[in-house]
């Protein structure tokens, strides 16, 4: 396995998994969305016992072009604890194809901007990476907005630095720089790229790494795992032996992609159609039949009704994006409510 | 064609030394308001390959100091840096305003290179007096989609699984008309259909309310293409205008036979009534065409055959990246494509 990614959070199930990856020093990558930065620095530092250099994290993305939902990048953590040195992230950068010089050096970069504190965590997971023909050195394209910022953490000891709009992410001239990060998804989408498993919990990052096709490990209590397009209980010994050696198919096949898409149109219809009149009403206009509607709950879903559900999620579906995992994570949170009760 | 002169003097305004460095290839994509899959598939897997050997930037305007740049929106550019290679990425004839030719030929013109993606493109410039034209047509990711190990067969007693593997467009150039006919003249008990593409909830609704059986999936994770591929009995393609379609060759290469109107690619890799069938446009022609395949398990075995035949001639992405890099190599080292 190249590189795993998680989602951390304050989560009993991602305690559970950060403390057994602990207890075997296995280092590992995680990965978090701007909502939840703030969130995972504080857990972190709790739990690793590393220096939180200021509280402005929060602050400093605001001066990002981000969309709250995106992954912002890679984290590096040590297993012993402590404040992650620079020379360990060599290992992050082993675990990605020698090949990919681009990816690697963004993973890099990702890992290193965790030691200048958030701020520049968040500059560098932001930014996009490139190496240096002439010197080998790494340039961190920072945005214009993160100026001072980066002199202030003495960022040119590591980056050859480059300072770019951050409104049009383009240089000074209007253009685009760099290359494959033309806009402020990418960072997920290379890691994703890069990855041969995929790690989580039941987040935004489950639904984004389902729609690429990944089959997830997850941890903890995900509701999708009844639809069984993801590895459930990662806390099993063997399987998480078996991920970690290569051996767990990690790629959803043809079958558990048609499972997922149905979970996610079941999830839909929980919230699109409720059990009102004016709702029902909408929903025979859209189906064309009163027979079409589908059913409101969760038990009731199969493969026949497959069809009619995506005519209500195709909006969901069909278009990319960051705020699907969003979506499908308060979606989600609405129907366990709705089966609990 | 890029001079020597000018290579050196990009070399020497780079400050490196032409031989060891990596080439920089800028892809020049003109406007930032619109978004192309196939743009960015195509840009991504030269990338992915580049090893040392190149570097890749994407732009909306040209960068200072490339060794080469690719442009993708030709029309839009009020003249090109050299040297420049154009890709043609749409049909020549299509009418549409954005699309018209008069907006392309004085680029093209200006261009050391014009890659066009099928031989029918290259005649249709030549025929404008563009000479410094090739052809690297769309390949076929043999890592998705591997050469087939035998001929596909009939499912006995299902219907013929027709395949559609498209994203709508609103000015219809695919065809949609064309769909929505089929549907009225193709009976459902002896077809069934699988939709693959954004936007197709329209013709899936269709299709579904004429009574035939359809998968429909609005986005598919490109590693399950090959899952797709051996869903279904045939692709089909009603375009009015094509470059390609990158889905000919996919399926083509997948040993799948492909029923397509005459755009792009197809009179380049269809051979008529052995890997698939020339349409005409005509719903009812196209329609009885496809009802007679429908009935006939021999006729539909024969294709089958003649796709898995040919399976093995379509190029591979490999091939065709390899192909852009001997163009980038020769223009920024001033020699012959």
């Amino acid at each position: 396995m190249k590189v795993a990614l998680f989602e951390p959070s304050s989560s009993a199930g991602m305690r559970i998994i950060r403390g057994a990856l602990k207890e075997h020093g296995i280092s590992y990558v995680s990965v978090a969305s701007a909502s939840r930065l703030d969130d995972t620095i504080t857990h972190t530092v709790a739990e690793f016992g590393g220096v939180r250099r200021n509280g402005a994290s929060a602050a400093g993305m605001t001066h990002m072009v981000l969309r709250p939902a995106n992954i912002l990048g890679a984290w590096f953590f040590e297993p012993e604890g402590g404040t992650p040195r620079i020379k360990d992230i060599g290992w992050f950068a082993r675990l990605l194809p020698p090949a990919d010089t681009a990816q690697r050096d963004m993973a890099v970069a990702s890992a290193i901007g965790i030691m200048g504190g958030p701020g520049a965590a968040t500059m560098v997971t932001g930014s996009v990476m490139r190496r240096c023909p002439e010197d080998g050195r790494l340039t961190l394209l920072v945005a214009n907005s993160l100026r001072d910022t980066a002199v202030r953490l003495n960022l040119k000891e590591i980056f050859n630095l480059e300072f770019v709009s951050d409104t049009a992410h383009g240089n000074e001239e209007g253009n685009e720089t760099g290359f494959p990060l033309d806009n402020d998804s990418v960072p997920i989408e290379i890691l994703f790229r890069n990855a041969d498993a995929v790690l989580c919990q039941d987040t935004p990052l489950l639904y984004e790494s389902l729609r690429r096709g990944f089959k997830p490990v997850v941890v903890g209590d995900a509701l999708c795992s009844v639809v069984g397009c993801v590895h459930a209980a990662p806390t099993d010994d063997a399987l998480m032996a078996g991920l970690l050696g290569d051996a767990v198919r990690s790629q959803l096949n043809y079958e558990e992609y048609c499972a997922f898409e149905t979970y996610v149109a079941s999830v839909l219809c929980v919230e699109a159609i409720r059990d009102t009149p004016a709702s029902r009403a909408e929903a025979v206009r859209r189906l064309g039949a009163p027979d079409r509607v589908p059913p409101l709950r969760l038990e009731a879903v199969g493969p026949n009704k497959r069809k009619i559900f995506l005519q209500i999620c195709g909006e969901f579906l069909r278009t990319p994006g960051p705020w699907v995992g969003d979506a499908c994570f308060i979606l989600e949170q609405r129907i366990r409510r709705i089966v609990n009760r | 064609m890029a001079s020597p002169q000018r290579t050196e003097v990009n070399n020497f305004r780079r400050g490196v030394n032409s031989v060891h460095a990596p080439l920089a290839v800028n892809h020049v994509l003109s406007t930032g308001l619109l978004d192309s899959i196939i743009f960015d598939d195509i840009i991504m897997r030269l990338a992915s390959r580049a090893g040392a050997r190149f570097e890749f930037h994407r732009s909306v305007s040209p960068l200072p100091k490339m060794d080469v740049y690719h442009y993708h929106r030709a029309n839009r550019e009020s003249r090109l840096k050299h040297p420049a290679v154009v890709t043609v990425h749409h049909d020549p004839d299509d009418p549409y305003f954005w699309l018209r030719l008069r907006r392309f030929l004085p680029r093209w013109r200006e261009a050391d290179v014009v890659i066009c993606i099928n031989n029918a493109h290259q005649r249709r410039l030549q025929a404008e007096g563009i000479q410094n034209t090739m052809v690297i047509p769309h390949g076929v990711d043999r890592s998705v989609l591997p050469v087939p190990g035998e001929p596909r067969r009939r499912r006995p007693g299902e219907p013929l699984r027709l395949g559609i593997v498209s994203r709508r467009h609103k000015r219809g150039f695919k065809g949609e008309d064309r769909m929505h006919a089929l549907f009225d003249r193709l009976n459902p008990e002896h077809f069934a259909f699988t939709i693959v593409g954004a936007d197709r909830d329209t013709e899936a609704v269709a299709a579904h309310r004429k009574g035939f059986e359809v998968s429909f999936h609005p986005r598919l994770p490109y590693g399950l293409f090959g899952a797709l591929y051996g869903r279904i009995d045939m692709l089909v393609i009603l375009s009015y205008w094509e470059a390609g379609p990158a889905c000919l060759p996919e399926a083509l290469g997948s040993g799948i036979p492909v029923a397509t109107t005459g755009v792009g690619m197809a009179y380049d890799l269809v051979q008529d009534g052995i890997n698939g069938i020339l349409l005409t446009g005509d719903a009812d022609c196209d329609a009885a065409t496809l009802s007679d395949l429908a009935e006939s398990t021999d006729d539909m075995g024969r294709l089958m055959d003649g796709a898995f035949a040919t399976a093995g001639e379509i190029p591979s992405w490999d091939a065709i990246i390899a192909r852009h890099f001997e163009v980038y190599r020769a223009l920024a080292e001033g020699g012959q494509v």
